[in-house]
């Protein structure tokens, strides 16, 4: 048996971003994956929010497997120049209003890959960004604020 | 109906259910109501005491990324740049870096990642 400490606090923020996304969305909320050539870790952790421990689902956020079904795109890695035209395909295809969130260093600035010949510096050098969520990689807690910061950009209108 | 009830309450296999034999737990948590605490060795926002900081650079030449940048007597650091590895904590022989557990770091815009002390 997994033995874990459940803290005293309580799922109000969950059940609060819950209805925030049922007022804006309709329904809940679709994330789109991009992998712009990321090492993985950002995956990884972003896989985690689906086990059981965090449980995004609870709360109405689904991980969809087309860019056309979703309403926000959460990109990870440093864009590399083969993905270049990969992550504006997806960007065109996500219908609007959506959310662009640059999830990681790498995705952001570029990291550690920064300036080298292959990649081009962060997401925001192609497509606005609305949400940048630091961390190499950040903690699935730190991605769930940041959806409930994207969330809260979007109901005050961009 | 009520005395059928009560002869499977009775039962040896109700009893072994209620203890918790199949039971295997909850392991969702729960999103916290004000601060996320993690677990000890995680490393978040590095903060810089400007009482204890002697500017001697050390921490900006140890860091990988180039995320600290110390102009005369302040620190710029980019977190969108950090890719909190603790070097800076490391390499500070004043102990003026410290790596704090915060972790909610997530902003609407790229100028709200750049921190100074």
């Amino acid at each position: 048996m997994v033995e874990t400490v459940i803290d005293e606090t309580v799922e109000s923020i969950g059940s609060r971003l819950n209805a925030r996304i049922k007022g804006l969305f309709g329904r809940s909320l679709a994330i789109r994956e991009v992998d712009t050539g990321s090492c993985n870790a950002c995956e990884v952790e972003a896989m985690t929010l689906s086990y059981p421990l965090y449980d995004m689902e609870r709360f109405g956020i689904h991980v969809v497997a087309s860019p056309r079904h979703a309403d926000v795109l959460l990109i990870t890695g440093p864009v590399t120049r083969n993905m270049e035209l990969g992550l504006m395909q997806s960007f065109r295809a996500t219908p609007s209003p959506k959310i662009v969130i640059a999830m990681g260093t790498c995705a952001i600035t570029g990291g550690i890959f920064k300036d080298s010949y292959a990649v081009a510096n962060g997401v925001d050098s192609f497509i606005p960004v609305d949400v940048y969520i630091p961390g190499c990689p950040p903690r699935p807690q730190a991605i769930m604020h940041g959806l409930m910061v994207a969330i809260d950009k979007m109901e005050s209108g961009f | 109906m009520i005395c059928e009830f009560k002869e499977v309450k009775d039962s040896m296999m109700f009893k072994m259910l209620r203890n918790g034999l199949l039971r295997k737990g909850i392991i969702t948590t729960r999103y916290p109501k004000d601060r996320i605490t993690p677990c000890d060795g995680v490393k978040g926002l590095p903060v810089v005491s400007a009482s204890r900081c002697n500017f001697c650079a050390d921490c900006a030449i140890a860091c990988p990324v180039g995320a600290i940048q110390i102009i005369e007597t302040t620190i710029e650091l980019d977190i969108g740049a950090c890719i909190f590895c603790g070097a800076c904590e490391r390499a500070c022989d004043q102990e003026a870096v410290i790596m704090t557990p915060l972790i909610e770091l997530a902003t609407k815009q790229r100028r709200g990642l750049k921190v100074t002390y």
